[in-house]
């Protein structure tokens, strides 16, 4: 009984138990061995047993439909200590994943129907294994979020690459590389050029969204006035057809920032590229950057037509389109300016009108400096 | 005659192949196609060429795998010095390469291209260096 004993002292279902607690436990326990591969239960099933591993590993699998196909996606490994099945104690006792042994696993089994009378009559152990149980609930929950924004980005990848090539093959074509076009040709795939761009900005922009993540930026302690010189001449020539004026206005010993170039890059094309959609020809952009004591602020400036008060707490949300359907767009350009910006421990948010005037709007983000 | 210079693509999309054909044949370019890494190798290898054009995401070794497989190990020594230019559908792709080269890795690629891409802009790129590598 020692290997069931010490297992279930470490289990995270078990945690806070008494001796006496885990000695009525016990008796419910055995010991169990699967091989490598082994299927232990399947999602969909009733859940009849409960599993504690001793050692080895166990992947926590979901199906996942996508289109016509069938996607299997790992949500957990779970070793020594970690539960497996706790839908045996919660209604309709159906599992909601399965599970997989990733090498030679020890396991304790329990039986649910057992575990759920003993838990009747001791409504102590009852209260305190529910509360280990929401806790595990929860943990899974969360490595099932990271599993899915995971899983989207790939597949939004799937959408991605066909979808450039096809864009490339017609840049081929419209650049005359296979041989000349009439006009009516060109038209054609022309107009069917700009649809795909379309599309592949919307699938580009989900993509980012997925992986805004600190985990998924490659960080460097970098320059930000740089940063804000290269978006700045990027964004020149749509600012200058629309015939407004860019200003800039930096503090030139600004601290580095340990930061994704790109992507900060990123967050100020898609702030730039609002305010010269919202700015009336005649109007000025402009860019503001100064050292604060722990961060760098950044302000992006216009002199367009503002935001709605009512609009602006929604600005920052995924697909928020605005309520003015003549500006279309995903309505993602923000939420990944905000992700990325709080992925690097900052903050961003907006004013309108601009702080000492009628009009405009302002937004600021915030960045931490790189330590010294 | 003057030699024909040699470009090798590395990509599991065919449409790509024909993209890279067209562009490279209207020059005195002759194009060798992979389909995977390790017919890449392979053909870097046999052919010798004096481009590669890389896709990053591929079935089995992806780009960077044989990125750093050319630039580093001994077997392709001889061929560490061939221009690499990758075809990117991530903007962050490059950025990850340089913090793997600053870990202390030879592997970077020449130069970066972002799917889709134009035809002039592929044949400029690949032009400018395959002429660093004349010089």
């Amino acid at each position: 009984m020692d290997f069931v004993e010490g297992i279930s002292r470490m289990s995270d279902l078990f945690g806070g138990l008494s001796d006496d607690d885990i000695s009525k436990l016990l008796p419910l326990c055995r010991e169990k061995v699967y091989q490598t591969g082994t299927v232990i239960f399947s999602e969909g099933d009733p859940c009849h047993t409960m599993y504690i591993v001793g050692s080895g590993k166990v992947a926590v699998e979901i199906k996942l439909h996508i289109g016509r196909t069938e996607e299997t996606a790992t949500i957990d490994t779970i070793t020594r200590g970690g539960c497996l099945c706790c839908s045996g104690l919660i209604d309709p006792y159906i599992l909601t994943a399965t599970g997989r042994t990733l090498e030679r696993t020890e396991a304790i089994t329990l039986d649910v129907a057992e575990v759920r009378g003993l838990l009747e009559e001791n409504c102590e152990i009852g209260y305190k294994m529910m509360g280990n149980l929401a806790k595990v609930v929860s943990s899974r929950f969360q490595n099932a979020r990271e599993t899915l924004s995971h899983v989207l980005s790939l597949i939004f990848h799937d959408f991605k690459a066909p979808l450039a090539a096809v864009d490339s093959v017609n840049r081929l074509i419209l650049g005359g590389y296979v041989g000349e076009l009439n006009e009516e040709q060109r038209d054609m795939f022309q107009s069917s050029s700009k649809r795909i761009s379309t599309l592949l900005n919307l699938v580009t922009n989900v993509i980012d969204v997925t992986r805004a993540s600190a985990k998924d930026l490659a960080m460097s302690t970098i320059s930000l006035e740089q940063v804000i010189m290269d978006s700045i001449e990027l964004m020149q020539p749509l600012a200058k057809e629309k015939g407004l004026q860019m200003k800039t206005e930096l503090n030139h010993s600004l601290s580095p920032v340990y930061g994704a170039q790109d992507r900060l890059k990123q967050v100020l094309i898609n702030l730039l590229s609002n305010a010269i959609k919202f700015t009336p020809s005649g109007g000025i952009v402009a860019v503001k950057a100064k050292d604060a004591t722990d961060d760098i602020q950044v302000e992006v400036v216009d002199t367009g037509r503002g935001i709605p008060a009512e609009e602006l707490p929604k600005i920052f949300d995924d697909f928020y389109r605005g309520l003015d359907l003549d500006e279309r767009g995903a309505g993602l350009g923000l939420s990944i300016a905000k992700r990325i910006i709080e992925a690097h421990q900052g903050k961003i948010w907006a004013v309108s009108p601009c702080p000492g005037s009628d009009k405009g709007s302002q937004f600021v983000f915030t960045l931490p400096k790189a330590e010294r | 005659m003057e030699k024909q210079v040699k470009i090798l693509a590395i990509d599991d999309d065919p449409n790509i192949h024909t993209v890279v054909k067209k562009i490279f044949e209207s020059k005195p370019y002759e194009v060798i196609s992979a389909f995977d890494g390790d017919e890449g190798l392979q053909k870097v290898v046999e052919e010798k060429p004096d481009l590669i054009i890389l896709d990053v995401i591929m079935p089995g070794k992806s780009g960077f795998d044989v990125c750093r497989e050319l630039k580093t190990h001994h077997k392709y020594h001889r061929f560490s010095e061939i221009p690499v230019l990758m075809l990117t559908v991530y903007p962050d792709d490059r950025e990850k390469m340089h913090l793997s080269m600053r870990e202390g890795m030879t592997m970077e690629a020449e130069e970066y291209l972002h799917k889709p891409f134009g035809p002039d802009e592929l044949l400029k790129m690949a032009e400018r260096l395959l002429g660093k590598r004349e010089i």
